[in-house]
């Protein structure tokens, strides 16, 4: 009996301590394109891009640990090809490997820059940790950095480059950052504290040009503007990897389809994180979240079905992002909110609630941890609120929850 | 190095050898005390490292700051005043011996 996960990120990392943490006697092998033990992501554009947090503790877990729990763990392989009919996949380096169970954890690949100029020397983005470790080297040399998007790789980047000393500009093509993801108030939030914090924010602002010679000079935008730049650093967005998926006919759509299971159109394939189509039973429609939680809860959803075992996967989906000394986290999906209640403890503290009909579908914090946890307690169900609560900050919160009027 | 022991819920006690400077949340997960599953990664965003230190530790640790009991508070259903995330403590010579009693996940 054996299990191949593919991708050892976030997610294949956690469904790998999962089957064992849950029994399974089979083999276990974790294959991962990168050369380096699996780690964390979120500190790429943070704390390891400040190169304030060491690299072993930027390890998911220690080399030790996939001996310990008889964990095959390959690295550096890159899977080429599924065989659903012989249950085999196939590496580059030629080998054939069989499975009984196939989990597909590829993740995302970067969305490209197609503008001229694309290819020049320094120009980078930010996903993988040869990514931030080539960004670190090249910082030593560059002063002025142009960041390109207003999603958090870009917010990040921007901070942590500001709170290095550099230079920064942060291009967003949309007339706030975190556009597609937090309301106005979180945006206009943000774009203050970049501009107080000395980062050159410029938004609805298209770049259509990197100037250099092999090495960029500029970025050009829409309206004539050039920004000096020894180095930019491009992060909008990226593009679930299902290549593989789609090579063995498995069914893909901006994702790779799975069921509540995590089980794609074939019963032994499952698919997790980043990469995953999946219908959320709460929120009522078709998602493909890029989060941790989402990796990670994902993973506990395939293999407890693995292991014979099958719980519907309905978790409440949740974010975080720290941008100096912000802390923004997110519970819930606010997409389709028809309805916003503040409440604001200080001028740095704030939480938004989102509600569509008057239920609660997700809430964003800056500074308030408080209000974020005690909302994802209650919010996996969508509950009706008491608005006054809500934005009384000095009536406890979990009283909104609990003391609904007309109820 | 230094020796910390981990009390499951199941009331089972795991020793384990911890490296100075490490938070108690890394040294856990290190140790696949999977209750302890640090989903955050220890910047104190999602309090999935909840445990309780023994009090007689209590005078070695450092209080938590705002953020931290902030956390604790809207988060643990069942906190006591010995509640701690274990991200946000980092171990020292001087917590060679602690002892650590970890909840059922809160989660």
């Amino acid at each position: 009996m054996s299990c191949i996960i593919i991708g050892a990120s976030h997610a294949g990392v956690q469904a790998a301590v999962n089957l064992r943490l849950q029994g399974y006697q089979g083999k276990v092998i974790l294959i991962s394109s990168d050369t380096v033990l699996p780690y964390q992501r979120p500190p790429l554009s943070k704390a390891f891009l400040q190169n304030v947090l060491p690299e072993q503790k930027l390890w998911l877990r220690p080399e030790t640990f996939y001996q310990q729990k008889d964990v095959d763990l390959m690295l550096g392989k890159r899977v080429i090809n599924i065989d659903r009919e012989q249950r085999t996949v196939s590496l580059d380096d030629m080998q054939c490997l069989s499975y009984d169970k196939l989990i597909l954890a590829t993740g995302a690949s970067i969305r490209r820059l197609t503008v001229p100029g694309s290819d020049l020397s320094e120009v980078h983005y930010l996903r993988d940790y040869q990514d931030t470790i080539g960004i670190r080297d090249s910082l030593k040399s560059a002063n002025n950095v142009v960041v390109i998007g207003g999603g958090y790789i870009g917010l990040e980047a921007a901070a942590s480059l500001q709170k290095l000393g550099k230079n920064v500009t942060l291009l967003i093509k949309h007339d706030r950052p975190l556009s597609h993801i937090t309301s106005n108030v979180v945006s206009d939030y943000l774009t203050q504290r970049h501009a107080t914090h000395g980062v050159n924010i410029q938004l609805n602002v298209v770049v259509t040009e990197i100037i250099g010679v092999d090495k960029v000079l500029a970025v050009e935008t829409e309206n004539g503007q050039r920004y000096q730049a020894d180095m930019v650093i491009v992060g909008i967005g990226v593009v679930p990897e299902q290549q593989l998926a789609e090579q063995c006919g498995l069914d893909v759509n901006n994702g790779i389809r799975v069921n509540e299971y995590m089980q794609t159109s074939d019963h032994n394939i499952f698919a997790i994180g980043d990469c995953s189509s999946f219908y959320h039973p709460v929120y009522q429609k078709q998602l493909r979240i890029e989060s941790v939680q989402n990796a990670t809860d994902q993973a506990k959803t395939a293999t407890t079905a693995i292991c014979g075992q099958s719980v519907p996967y309905s978790a409440t989906a949740w974010f975080w992002s720290d941008q100096y000394d912000d802390k923004l986290q997110i519970a819930g999906l606010s997409e389709g909110y028809d309805e916003i209640v503040i409440r604001q403890e200080t001028e740095k503290s704030l939480a938004v609630f989102y509600l569509a009909q008057n239920q609660l579908i997700a809430v964003d914090t800056i500074n308030q941890p408080k209000s974020f946890m005690i909302s994802r307690k209650y919010i996996h169900n969508l509950p009706k609120v008491d608005k006054t609560i809500l934005a009384d900050k000095n009536q406890d919160l979990n009283s909104a929850f609990t003391e609904i009027p007309g109820v | 190095m230094l020796n910390v022991t981990f009390i499951l819920p199941d009331k089972n006690k795991i020793t384990v050898a911890a490296n100075e400077g490490d938070s108690l949340m890394q040294t856990a997960v290190d140790n696949a005390i999977e209750q302890i599953s640090g989903d955050c990664g220890g910047c104190c965003s999602c309090a999935t490292c909840h445990c309780f230190i023994d009090d007689k530790w209590k005078d070695k640790m450092t209080p938590a700051d705002d953020m931290e009991t902030e956390l604790l508070e809207g988060a643990i259903d069942n906190m006591q005043e010995n509640s701690r995330l274990a991200c946000q403590i980092f171990l020292s010579e001087e917590h060679d011996g602690l002892v650590v009693q970890v909840p059922e996940s809160d989660w």
